[in-house]
């Protein structure tokens, strides 16, 4: 586990103290670290760890099941603001009291995606920012080159090795090239971008998150030697827009992009 | 194929089970299967008239489960139809027992649909008649034994009722009817029938039709088209992904100054060549326009914000 010492303590003492909550929500980025954290408290808690391998609602409805028949276990529930509106119903009840003094953690990206009423329930714990040391020592104890633009961009190690996976530096150019010329080439050819963005799990291409992200960075590097920081700024907030988009459940991100670059031209070309 | 369970099993086809009828034995218990409906009514109708019996459905078997084994003085021969009836499929004894029911009594059990994992199915697959669509040839010869329709008619007519039997017929009385009323022959009545769409045609997957029609700004077509893209029951998010995608390639194809179009849009030649049909439809302007509030639905229906059933109408009214 790299990081979330704090948090691990304090989750620890209320636990040594008896009042770790019965249904706990952990927030944090995709990769931060909220399941490992998860199992390691069980570790130590000594109890049995139960972990729903989805949550389709049947899954959930015969783990809340099982929860009922067994002791000392704590039911982990990775992803839970994915889960279906019937889903989350399913596990109302059990939520409010948990049995057999188990233990529900249950970990989210979006706790905005979770219903109101399951997060009343709960004691939410938000996962602590990685700090740039903690993020290096995990770089250097797996890559060795690139290391400064990669820690420029990632905020936990789950995006380190997703950028990791791409040669970085041609990355960093291609989106220089689009922060360049996106407002300058014909509108037909502006589209023609999507070409490069990963809208599925095609792995030659870049996923939209880590470009959109890659894409601020290079605004802010360019802002810094350029009169007209206004320019970038703007490119900026509608990029951070269409990033909190992307977190809606089954968004068309293709769509989403191509709407996204009608946008930044709009306001870069006025 | 068929079943005897008096006898022991053995195999039956629907020539067989004919031959049945024609030799007045029929067996106690029969299994059909398969979507032609209206052959099934035939048959089980054959099967009554046969053994002199009135032909009941009843809502279980456990309402007349009693009747199958006692004779009394006013008991009456009887065809007992069972659709998916679940103590037969399920219950192994009660199968056994229809092998004695007594005699003038048959059990005919309709299966709607085949579980191929299921015990039954595994018991008695080779024991299930199976009435499936028949050939356009032996349809023709029924229709022409009704009504005076050419060959050519005969199969449109097919096409249109999906070879079912029970609708050919239906729709031959129709035509019947309607030509025995305007004085007509029978052909001239069934183009009139089309015409006027009182023939029912079925819905059809005419998604690529309607984006057609949009593009081409035909708005009372656009709107037909939807209706029945609805009435088949194409998703609403298809119907938007594919406007997306075919609005995209019409604008950048539009906007596109280049000669080399290929090169500049990254479009395929074919991809090309079916945006061109509807190039100069809509403004440039429009189009992006088109692109945005496309997003902007689709986001709304995402967040709860928008009814994905009025989200095409919506985007049509607001677009074209």
């Amino acid at each position: 586990m790299i990081g979330q010492n704090r948090l691990h303590n304090k989750l620890y003492e209320l636990y040594k103290r008896g009042k770790f909550p019965r249904f706990t929500i952990l927030v944090g980025k995709v990769g931060s670290g909220r399941r490992t954290l998860s199992t390691e408290l069980v570790q130590e808690f000594g109890k049995n760890l139960l972990v729903c391998e989805d949550v389709k609602v049947d899954t959930i409805r015969s783990m809340t099941d099982l929860l009922t028949r067994v002791h000392d276990s704590v039911l982990l529930i990775p992803d839970g603001d994915t889960m279906s509106v019937n889903a989350e119903n399913s596990i109302l009840k059990t939520t409010e009291e948990v049995p057999n003094d188990n233990y529900i953690i249950m970990t989210v990206s979006d706790i905005n995606a979770v219903l109101p009423t399951i997060r009343s329930r709960a004691l939410v714990f938000y996962m602590e920012v990685y700090k740039g040391y903690e993020l290096e020592e995990y770089f250097d104890s797996k890559y060795k080159t690139q290391k400064c633009l990669v820690m420029n961009l990632a905020t936990t190690p789950y995006e380190i090795d997703r950028y990791m996976k791409f040669d970085m530096p041609a990355f960093h150019s291609f989106v220089e090239n689009v922060v360049d010329n996106v407002a300058e080439v014909s509108c037909s050819n502006a589209l023609k971008i999507a070409q490069k963005i990963a809208f599925k799990d095609e792995e030659d291409k870049y996923p939209l998150d880590l470009f959109f992200n890659m894409f601020n960075y290079v605004c802010m590097t360019e802002m810094r030697g350029f009169d007209n920081a206004e320019h970038y700024i703007h490119g900026i907030s509608i990029t951070e827009h269409y990033l909190s988009e992307l977190k809606i459940k089954g968004i068309n991100k293709a769509l989403l992009f191509d709407t996204w670059v009608l946008s930044l031209r709009k306001v870069w070309l006025s | 194929m068929g079943i005897i369970l008096k006898k022991g099993v053995v195999k039956l086809s629907i020539q067989e089970l004919k031959e049945d009828i024609k030799n007045k034995t029929t067996k106690s218990f029969y299994i059909f299967a398969g979507e032609e409906h209206y052959a099934q009514k035939i048959y089980i109708k054959k099967i009554a008239e046969i053994n002199n019996a009135n032909v009941v459905y009843p809502d279980n078997l456990s309402d007349i489960y009693q009747s199958l084994f006692t004779t009394s003085l006013l008991s009456m021969n009887s065809i007992y139809v069972f659709f998916d009836d679940k103590d037969i499929i399920s219950n192994e004894k009660v199968q056994s027992a229809l092998k004695s029911i007594r005699n003038g009594c048959v059990v005919v059990l309709i299966l709607s649909k085949q579980d191929k994992r299921s015990k039954f199915y595994k018991t008695y697959k080779d024991d299930i008649i199976e009435f499936n669509p028949m050939d356009k040839d032996v349809l023709t010869r029924h229709i022409q034994k009704e009504a005076e329709l050419s060959a050519q008619d005969c199969c449109a007519l097919c096409d249109i009722c999906e070879n079912d039997l029970g609708r050919i017929l239906l729709e031959v009385d129709k035509i019947k009817s309607y030509a025995e009323a305007k004085n007509i022959n029978h052909s001239d009545a069934f183009k009139s029938l089309l015409n006027s769409k009182d023939i029912y045609l079925s819905p059809k997957d005419v998604i690529f039709d309607f984006i057609g029609a949009y593009l081409s700004r035909d708005i009372r077509l656009t709107f037909d088209l939807l209706k029945e893209c609805e009435d088949f029951g194409t998703s609403n998010l298809a119907i938007l992904s594919l406007l997306h995608t075919n609005i995209k390639q019409l604008f950048q194809v539009q906007v596109c100054e280049s000669n080399n179009i290929e090169k500049t849009t990254g479009l395929t030649q074919w991809q090309i060549k079916c945006a061109s049909k509807y190039l100069g439809n809509y403004k440039s302007g429009e189009l992006a326009y088109m692109l945005k509030l496309l997003h902007n639905i689709e986001v709304n229906i995402k967040t709860g914000l928008l009814d994905e059933s009025i989200a095409i109408h919506d985007f049509i009214v607001n677009t074209i």
